[in-house]
Formats: C-alpha cells, structure tokens, sequence
C-alpha cells in the first residue's frame, strides 16, 4: 500500500535519474575495483529495463573498474584490462614476448600508419609491460604499478595514443577491407586522422576492431562488450572481439577482456568465477545467452503455466511430454516445468545438471517455493523461509488463474495442441506491462500453456487462498524487486486494501472477485 | 612591425584548441623537450624542400622559428616566410601556436598573423609534427580555404581577380630581420 504510492512518486524520479546519468569526470583516470552491486544501487531509481539489467549484472560480472569519462575511456579501459590480464596470467615470458611483439610493430607503424613520433607513445607502454614483467612474481605489486601509471597523466597519455595509433594502423594496413566502413569520411585513413587520431576522442566501433585485431587476436585475447541500454531483454547485450569469437563456445575462448558499454561511456568488468560447468551437450553455443539468468528468466514468465499443468496432472500423458521434448531447446528453457513434471514422465538426465546453477541463483529462488520438490539443497534463508509457509507440495498450489473472469467464462477442456490460442488473453490478465518481452527466438516459447486450458471444474474445487505471495516474508523481500507487489516485478500487482474484508487483504484480492469465478 | 603582441593562432570567436585540451594534463616537459629534441633531430636530417624549422636562440626548446618557401604557381611563388611555434607544456597532446612573422596577404591569416587551419585547432592530433603543420601551411598558401576567411577581401579577390590578388600580396610582403 505504502510501496505503491512510493512506487508512483519514484516513476518521476526515476526518469530524471536516467536522464541526469553521466559518466563520472571527477576521480582517478582508473578507479579501484569494486563489486558491481554499486552499479545495481546506481540504478535502483532507474526505469524498470535498467533495473532488471543492472540486478542480473552481479551474477555474471561480480566486480568492475570505473573508467574516467573524459574522451578517452573506451581505449583507456581497453589498455588497462589487457595489461591487467597480462598480470592475470602472470607469465613473464608472454609479457616480455609482447615488449617485442609490439617493438617489432614499429616500421609498421611509421610506414603503413604514417606515425612518425610513435616513438614516445610507445616507450611507455612498452616500458610499462617491462615492469610488469619484472614483478610477475609479486602480482599484488604488478597491480599497484600498472593502476599507478595508469592514474599518472603524463604516462597514462603516451599509453592511451599509442593504443590509438595501433588501432590506426591496422585499418590503414587493411584499408581495402576499411575503407567502405569509413566512406563517410572518404576513407579509412582520413578517418583515422580524424576520429582515432584526435586527442581525447572517444574510441568507435573501428577502433576497437582495430586494436582487438593488431592487439589482442595475436595473443589469442578475446574482447566482451556488455552493453547496458534500453534494449528490451532482461540481460545486457554481448558483443566479442574478433567478430569470429561470437559463434565460438565461449568455453573455448582465450583470456577475455570485459567492458561494460553506457551509451558513451565504458568501464570494466571481471566475470564471476564460473562455479559449477554447464553441461554443454545441453546448453547451446550462443552469444546472446551463454549464462543462466537468461535462462531464468524463462522460468519467471511460465510461472502462472507450470501451476496450471500442476494443478491438473491427468490430462497431461507422456504423449503429451513428448511433444515437448522433441522441441529443440525445450530442455534448456522450460527445466521449470520439467522439475514439475518429472514425477508424470522421466526427463532427459542432463536436465537436472543444468538447473541446479539457474536454481540456485537469487532470481531462480525467489521464484521456486512453489514447488519444493524441484528445489535443491541450497536455497537462500529468505526462500526456506516461504517455503515454509507456502502449501504442503503434496496439495498442489491453486492456479493463479482462477480468480480469473476470463477462466469462468471460457471453460475449456485441456489439449497440448491448442496450447497458444488464448495466451494473450490470460497475458494479459496476470502479466502487467513491465513483463519482459519473450525473446521470439527462443525455443522455450513456441509452445505455451494457457491456464485457460485448465479443467473448469478441477480449478473451481481447488480453488482455496492464493498462495500468500506478498506477506510471508520479511521486510527486506517485501520491497525487493522479487516482491509481485513490487513495480519492478514483471508480475507486478499492487497490494490491494478492502476495509469490510481485512484477511483477504494478505492475498492482494478481494473475496467478492474471486468468489464471482 | 611587431607582430608578436598577440599570440594566438586561433580565428576571433573560435576555441582555441589548446583550451579544449586545457583540462587534460599531458606529458611534463622533460618529455616535451624530449619530443621537440627528436622533431629537430628529424628536420636536420630528411628536410621536407620548402619548409625549415628550428629553436629560437634564446635556447628555449619551447620556442621555435619556421620558415616556409612560397610555392611555385602560386602568388607566393618566389617569397619566403617567417612563422614563430610556441609549444604547450602537454605538447603533442595540444596544438603549437603559429603565427605568420612576415605580413602576409592570405584569406586564411588576419593582418596579425593567426591562421585559420583546423589542424591547428579541433583537427589537431598528436600524430602531427611541426613539419606536418609546415607542410599544410605550405599547400594552404596554394590552396585557401575560402569558406570560412579570416580576410574576407583577400578572399574575394582570390576568386574574382587573381590579378589585384598578387598585387596584394606584393605588396604586404616585406622581409623581416632575423630575431
């Protein structure tokens, strides 16, 4: 009650903060590290598309490196990130192998890109690489000199035009291939002098194919580019370089680089540590979705389906599973159902190895107490908490859509073959407008199941209290995005308040509507 | 004539470049001198024909004489003239400031000498060298940019009567004693 009046003041708030964002210009060129939930709570006023992105950003990338955003961070965050690996990987002799890698680009650089005073640029970052090498062995060490030089404006100049000028001179020596990307500019070199070569001008999609070519392919480095914007999707966008590094299993990539893209502004990323292998002969090879949060996403929209197909297991045979399971990708994106399901049918065995990563994770939790049979052994306190007071699993949970007019009026009598007929019907009477746009691509979507498709007669006799969503846990949860009252929530449904009827007030529906189904 | 009053190469109302680059610190000046110490190296030993630079006598590296040969077919065929470079501190990052020594009638340089050249200005990258600013002054004396003038008569009759525009030009020239 109190969190949906708030909720419609901060709706201002919120637009004047995505407006008023710009990247810092105070502070070191390089910032420390730090955990990325900073970005999550920067975020927090920010529309909803923002704030889920921003909340599954922890989960992939656990910290990041403010870059300074005076013109030059995306080719500051990229110099910084690859000296950082070289310290990563500690092997002296690869960053002594790069002082003459990048010595030997010297005639290149003056004849193919023209550079004539490289000289200078270069000796810093060369020199820089030298020191690095020398404390190979003393990382933490290797760490301080490498933010140190970076945050010293007279080195950390030289460093940043040297990336410039190799970036330069690979598209000059490629010009053939460049040239028809700058014809804006009537060329690759001209536009190379103009927005490559121009002090503190902001690095464009050229020049980081440049340096991912000249730099880091040779070293078998890979840049990812997370790209925070309104896009829809629950996710960041990801682009890699090489171009080619897309379609590869990500598993097979060479040390990567991560930058998190603003529009106008990056800064760095570090992946969390992988906890547990995906299996791979189940999740596919894809750039957009190599993690499990996208997967979880899924399991958020079917939630009101999987209590439908619960709540009615007869009319659901194996023939009916075998549909499903000849779908490509079905394994992948429906696991909630198929935790669900597998008493009714054997799922595929990779099944459960893939869900346990997704199920554990905060998203996946929040949404899993309904079924505690598909839970795992590690499920966060908040969860066990509800879990706790949520139905035994024995008594399947009554279906979300009873309540519904749509379901009395329209009776139907369950069929795996007319799965989609009525979905926008009951899309729209239980998912808001902040629900996230599946993505058409995915598999997982081909096949809904409406809850229209119920049994009439078996919704109305199970039809007790709805399952006490928003009040059964503490106060952390009930103003957290997870919260269906929560407007962040794609579920979102205030918290309505009924004076004559106070009990049913804890299960945000008044009496009168749900006795009318 | 002084002409060293006002030292700016930059058009009147524009932004001076090296303010744009005011904000950012670059190099000290041990890399400075360092830099310019290289450039003078490589002026002595492959000369560009037609242009020549080189420190003013005072011994301050910062501070630099230039001289450019008029090109043939052009007005300024057979004339030479004196240009002064003053370095910033943070120098390759912000452009020299360059000024015409010599009166020289020319659409793109006012009656002080400041010359209207983007590459002195928003165009500046740390890639250029003073022989690569010679050279472009050298082809703008060919070549004026007539869009946007800093003497908007020169630049009339550089279109319409070439005639009275080498008269002109004669006629502001005068060679001026070594500083």
């Amino acid at each position: 009650m109190e969190d949906q009046d708030s909720g419609l003041h901060d709706m201002a708030a919120q637009q004047a903060a995505a407006e008023r964002f710009q990247p810092g210009l105070e502070g070191p060129f390089v910032g420390e590290k730090i955990p990325s939930d900073a970005i999550t709570q920067e975020y927090a006023k920010a529309d909803p598309i923002y704030v889920e992105k921003t909340i599954a950003l922890p989960q992939t990338y656990s910290h990041y490196r403010q870059i300074k955003g005076d013109g030059n961070c995306g080719w500051r965050a990229i110099a910084f990130a690859y000296f950082e690996k070289l310290i990563d990987l500690g092997d002296q002799a690869q960053i002594e192998g790069e002082v003459a890698r990048l010595m030997s680009l010297g005639h290149m650089i003056s004849n193919i890109g023209g550079y004539e005073y490289h000289e200078d640029f270069a000796e810093e970052a060369h020199n820089l690489l030298r020191e690095i090498a020398l404390n190979v062995a003393n990382p933490g060490l290797a760490r301080v000199i490498l933010l140190q030089r970076f945050n010293d404006s007279g080195i950390e100049a030289n460093i940043i035009y040297y990336f410039r000028i190799l970036a330069a001179t690979y598209l000059k020596a490629n010009a053939a291939i460049y040239d028809d990307f700058a014809a804006d500019f009537g060329g690759i070199a001209t536009y190379c002098s103009q927005a490559i070569d121009i002090v503190n001008r902001e690095i464009e999609h050229l020049g980081i194919v440049g340096l991912a070519n000249l730099l880091l392919k040779p070293i078998d480095f890979v840049l990812e580019i997370a790209y925070l914007d309104r896009s829809p999707g629950s996710q960041v966008n990801r682009y890699r370089f090489p171009e080619e590094a897309n379609q590869q299993d990500p598993a097979a990539l060479g040390p990567t680089l991560y930058l998190l893209y603003r529009p106008d502004h990056y800064d760095i990323l570090y992946r969390t540590p992988p906890v547990q292998a995906p299996a791979s002969s189940v999740v596919p090879v894809s750039v957009a979705a190599p993690s499990g949060p996208v997967d979880l996403q899924v399991n958020r929209v079917n939630f009101t389906n999987n209590i439908a197909i619960h709540s009615n297991p007869p009319s659901f045979g194996g023939g009916g599973m075998d549909v499903l399971s000849m779908l490509p990708g079905f394994g992948m994106n429906a696991l909630g159902a198929m935790g669900d399901l597998g008493p009714l049918t054997s799922p595929p065995a990779a099944a459960s190895p893939v869900g346990d990563p997704f199920v554990s994770s905060q998203q996946s939790g929040a949404w899993m107490p309904q079924y505690p049979e598909t839970l795992p052994s590690q499920v966060p306190p908040q969860q066990q908490q509800q879990q706790q007071q949520s139905p035994p699993a024995s008594l399947p949970p009554p279906p979300v859509v009873s309540a519904s007019p749509i379901n009395s009026s329209t009776p139907m009598t369950p069929s795996p073959t007319m799965p989609t007929v009525t979905r926008s019907s009951s899309s729209s009477g239980h998912l808001p407008p902040l629900a996230p746009v599946p993505q058409p691509s995915s598999p997982g979507y081909r096949i809904r199941f409406s809850p229209v498709q119920l049994d009439y007669e078996e919704s109305k006799r199970i039809n007790t209290r709805e399952p006490p969503y928003q009040t059964t846990t503490s106060t952390t949860f009930k103003n957290s995005v997870w919260n269906r009252a929560h407007y962040g929530n794609p579920d979102f449904h205030p918290e309505e308040y009924v004076p004559d009827e106070e009990q049913d007030v804890r299960g945000g529906r008044p009496k009168n509507k749900r006795s009318n189904s | 004539m002084d002409y060293s009053g006002d030292d700016q190469n930059s058009a009147p109302g524009s932004v001076q470049a090296s303010k744009l680059n005011a904000a950012r610190k670059g190099p000290d000046s041990q890399s400075v001198t360092k830099r310019l110490q290289t450039e003078l190296m490589t002026l002595m030993t492959s000369p560009a024909p037609g242009v020549s630079a080189f420190p003013s006598a005072d011994g301050n590296l910062m501070s630099w004489t230039a001289t450019i040969e008029g090109p043939d077919d052009t007005p300024y065929s057979g004339l030479t003239f004196k240009l002064s470079f003053a370095f910033p501190s943070n120098y390759p990052y912000a452009p020299p400031t360059v000024l015409f020594k010599t009166p020289i009638y020319h659409p793109n340089v006012d009656f002080s000498g400041r010359i209207c050249l983007d590459i002195l200005k928003d165009k500046w990258t740390a890639a250029y060298n003073i022989q690569t600013v010679l050279l472009s002054l050298q082809s703008l004396l060919g070549e004026p940019n007539n869009a946007s003038p800093l003497n908007g008569e020169a630049a009339e009759l550089w279109d319409k009567d070439m005639d009275e525009f080498k008269k002109k030009v004669l006629g502001r020239h005068r060679d001026i004693e070594e500083e």
